[in-house]
């Protein structure tokens, strides 16, 4: 058919093959080409001052010699596997529940508006958490006034205002995944089941569960990979208690413009999240309708 | 006279304004093999849903083995459905697949291996226990969705238009199939179709539904030879509907007035009443009737029309009554006939049907 | 009796919604506040802090340069994201599984890190820092999604109807303008309509990037460091409207350009 096409219209060059280019190149530019250049900043050194272009792994050793900077790589672990986990168990039953107990007609709507926060600035939104944490904010204003502590609590700025700040916006797409997932199970699936004998938690653990893992899976990359690597919610929520990756990795860029050091960092976070891809591989496909 | 083993009683589906099952009788008895055949809307995959539990009527009852399971969902009921899409689980086996429903009424996993074995081999796919749904066919997916359903050993099998998925030829063979392992394992099987050729394939009673109601039951020779009624003589197949009056009533029979002349025929109609004589096409002869036939003469018409379908001709001729219009007729299809010709026909009084209006 | 059996459901479902909702209603209700800081008691309303947002030109300009770049940087990306998809889905191009894994590889990388490598690598080829710098940036960040969005789209259906317009004598050129592009409008504004608002709302790359010419993220970030201001909140809730503003404007006009489109051609 393709054949009989080209003879009619007698194109003499294929633009549309080509049409690929651009973006193509531009990601090579402004993509790949940072990249490479960030690795070999990184075996450079900022000495005095001055930007020594002799190759070491001096960085590398200085990054995992230090405790304080090792630790900022195991606290940026930690809290993304704290935050998916927890975005995991929030955002699964709402999306269950959107999925089977909302009649059809309400549940875009409903999807939309469990959704419809993700739209306020990502900044904002942080700040808005630190306005109902803070001292003089509304949860410790609620439990004053109603007489059930006298002092306010200290709620922000520290690492669980850093993972609640976190889980507000990946339940929110992980609600979406999932969801997503959920609504395209067949229904004859757990008919199917409920008519050989399998009670409703059978028809869960047995069907819907395993069908909607892919769902969780992709969800859970995104957040385990944007959690991992996000400066701003740490920033404002996490008070300076401890620092995480993306922090420390600002504080030389800001403070001490070693930014090959800062490029060291950079590319151990970046072999973090390479091992994650490689975990979800299998979860990951791109599909066509 | 056994009691049936299934029973319904006054169905009644309503959707709000949609009367989907408009007060459905039925009676099913054990070993049978049943077919729900009608138009889609007609109310046969609603009645077949009742019975498996996923609807629930607004009124009357659904009596199984003579136990009442209205109300019961599809896991306590002594069903089993095979589903139009088939709804194989995609992340579980072939066997896993089919060894499901022994899970649940937690048959021990011994005896579970066994009897998967058994079904797959009863449907033919011996070897295909660790196959990936994905690597199946069509027909093989259906065998696999109808093992999965004979395992658990239901008093009624439900099949919801299993074979509409498949092309002609692998439906043909799954049709044989069917009738063969109902036979085998004697378990009353009730099919939902809207294809009569099939219907009258597999079915030991075919029960005709149009618009949430019963137009017609029987086996199927019953009807497709004597139907009930003008519907059930349209779906069942071509026919051919002569105009005619009621004259008068003469024992049990009636004489009926058509374009034709009058003849006598077996029916219960009031007299004065208007009717349609149904006749079959492969009911007409081509040739003049014999003296002593007791046949209805059908005079001379002009063949308009000749169309070759391999075993048979079908032959539309324009009789000289007006009133008649077209006639359709069945003819091997050796018979050297053209466009144009002249024929005579005639109709065994006895191959004649009287349809009230 | 059903309901009853429905309530931890629903009981579960109003309380993820409160929790999802408290953020943007403290937000919003915060910036009518009639007193000094944005937490209670709440004292008002009042507009002052509108005021004060509108008077402060840096947040005003701030404002503008941020709608700048998103329009432009979504303009560019979907543009582009449709090209990729057009040649990947309907041509054959070599080694095509590598070139989109190349394309969709941005979104696994922090943006911290993105930026990062920008910064250094304009100063080696000499892009100073500025709002084309951020477009730039943005635009990386967001060719993927549009990339994927549109790429999902050209399945087997869309493309029977584009060997159909060839049958009836189209072009390629005829058939990509009066065909494809109309049928994927959907599509292409759901990923225009996505990239302005993650471009709008960007903060670590804007940073970067940034010297003189700020978008909106990076002053608020600023602002934010002095404390908790009822001014944030007016320039959140701002920031909030307009962004919700976009997302239902792209769902209006993907489905209502639909509807119109198909009567026009049935």
């Amino acid at each position: 058919m393709g054949a009989v096409v080209q003879a009619r219209t007698g194109r003499p060059f294929d633009l549309s093959k080509w049409a690929v280019l651009p973006a193509l190149i531009g990601t090579a530019i402004f993509f790949v080409v940072p990249l490479g250049v960030m690795l070999l900043w990184s075996f450079w050194q900022r000495i005095a001052g001055k930007l020594d272009k002799t190759l070491s792994l001096a960085n590398y050793e200085r990054f995992f010699g230090r405790d304080y900077m090792v630790e900022g790589l195991t606290n940026s672990i930690e809290v993304a596997l704290i935050t998916t986990a927890v975005s995991i168990v929030i955002a699964y039953p709402l999306a269950y529940i959107i999925a089977y107990r909302i009649p059809e007609r309400w549940q875009r709507f409903a999807v939309i508006l469990a959704v419809l926060p993700f739209w306020t600035s990502y900044v904002i939104r942080s700040y808005s958490w630190l306005l109902i944490l803070s001292e003089r904010g509304i949860i410790n204003g609620a439990l004053i006034g109603l007489g059930i502590i006298d002092e306010p609590l200290e709620m922000g700025y520290n690492r669980g205002a850093t993972v609640l700040g976190f889980v507000h916006f990946f339940a929110m797409l992980l609600t979406l995944t999932i969801y997503a997932n959920l609504v395209q199970i067949k229904k004859s699936y757990r008919l199917a089941a409920a008519d050989l004998g399998a009670s409703p938690v059978q028809v869960f653990f047995r069907i819907t569960l395993p069908l909607s893992l892919p769902g969780v899976a992709v969800g859970a990359f995104l957040t385990f990979v944007i959690a991992i690597g996000d400066y701003i919610t740490p920033q404002i929520l996490g008070g300076g208690q401890e620092l995480l990756l993306p922090q420390a990795i600002m504080l030389q860029v800001s403070r001490a413009a070693d930014f090959p050091m800062a490029s060291a960092m950079s590319m151990t976070l970046m072999v973090v999240v390479t091992v994650t891809y490689l975990v979800f591989a299998k979860y990951l496909k791109m599909e066509r309708v | 006279m056994t009691t049936p083993l299934v029973e319904i009683k006054a169905i009644r589906k309503e959707y709000g304004d949609v009367v989907a099952v408009a007060g459905v009788d039925l009676t099913i008895d054990a070993g049978a093999f049943v077919v729900l055949l009608g138009p889609s809307g007609s109310g046969k995959t609603t009645i077949l849903s009742i019975l498996g539990g996923f609807i629930e009527p607004t009124a009357g009852r659904v009596i199984i083995d003579g136990q009442d399971m209205t109300g019961r969902p599809p896991a306590q009921r002594p069903t089993a459905t095979v589903f139009q899409d088939y709804a194989l689980f995609p992340h579980m086996n072939v066997a896993a697949n089919v060894g499901f429903g022994l899970a649940m009424h937690k048959v021990p996993r011994s005896e579970r291996k066994g009897r998967v074995e058994e079904a797959l081999e009863l449907v033919g796919l011996a070897e295909f226990g660790r196959r990936a749904i994905h690597q199946l066919s069509g027909g093989q997916r259906q065998r696999v969705a109808l093992a999965r359903a004979i395992v658990v050993r239901p008093s009624v099998l439900l099949l919801d238009e299993p074979l509409g998925a498949l092309d002609l030829a692998l439906r043909r063979q799954m049709q044989e199939e069917l009738v063969r392992i109902q036979k085998e394992v004697g378990t009353t099987f009730i099919h939902v179709t809207h294809d009569q050729e099939e219907a009258m394939s597999i079915a030991d009673k075919v029960v005709v539904m149009n618009h949430g109601r019963i137009e017609d039951s029987g086996s199927p020779r019953k009807v497709y030879l004597r139907p009930s009624s003008l519907f059930a003589a349209n779906f069942m197949g071509e026919n051919n509907l002569i105009p005619g009056r009621v004259r008068s009533r003469e024992g049990g029979r009636v004489r009926v007035e058509t374009p034709f002349g009058d003849c006598l025929l077996d029916s219960d109609a009031a007299p004065d009443s208007e009717v349609s004589l149904m006749v079959r096409p492969e009911q007409i002869v081509a040739a003049p009737p014999g003296a002593d036939d007791d046949s209805l003469d059908l005079g001379r018409a002009i063949v308009v029309g000749i169309v070759f379908q391999g075993t048979h001709l079908k032959v539309t001729a324009r009789s000289v009554h007006d009133a008649v219009g077209d006639l359709k007729l069945t003819l091997p299809a050796g018979t050297r006939l053209a466009e144009g010709d002249d024929i005579s026909a005639h109709v065994a009084a006895a191959d004649i049907v009287v349809l009230t209006h | 009796m059903s309901t009853l059996r429905h309530l931890p459901a629903m009981a579960y479902l109003i309380l993820a919604y409160v929790f999802i909702f408290l953020p943007v209603v403290v937000l919003v209700l915060f910036s009518f506040q009639d007193g000094l800081l944005p937490v209670p008691p709440f004292e008002g309303p009042s507009l002052k802090w509108y005021a004060r947002l509108i008077d402060n030109s840096r947040l005003v300009e701030a404002l503008g340069n941020s709608v700048l770049v998103a329009l432009v940087s979504a303009l560019t990306a979907t543009i582009l994201g449709f090209l990729a998809a057009y040649s990947l889905a309907r041509r054959e191009i070599f080694l095509a599984g590598a070139v989109r894994y190349l394309l969709m590889a941005p979104l696994t990388v922090s943006y911290l890190i993105i930026g990062m490598g920008l910064v250094i690598t304009f100063s080696m080829i000499g892009i100073p820092k500025s709002l084309f710098a951020i477009g730039i940036g943005h635009v990386v960040i967001n060719l993927p999604l549009c990339f994927a969005i549109v790429y999902s789209q050209f399945g087997e259906h869309q493309r029977n109807i584009e060997r159909a317009a060839h049958d009836l004598g189209a072009s390629d050129f005829q058939a990509l303008v009066l065909i494809t592009i109309p049928m994927l409008q959907p599509a292409l504004l759901a990923s225009f309509c996505l990239a302005a608002t993650l471009s709008w709302d960007e903060y670590i790359i804007a940073f970067l990037l940034s010297r003189f010419d700020v978008t909106l993220p990076v002053i608020i970030f600023e602002m934010m460091s002095a404390g908790l201001n009822p001014v944030l909140n007016a320039a959140g809730t701002v920031v909030f409207a307009i962004s919700i503003v976009f997302v239902l404007l792209a769902m209006v006009l993907a489905t209502g350009r639909k509807r119109s489109h198909d009567d026009a051609i049935g």
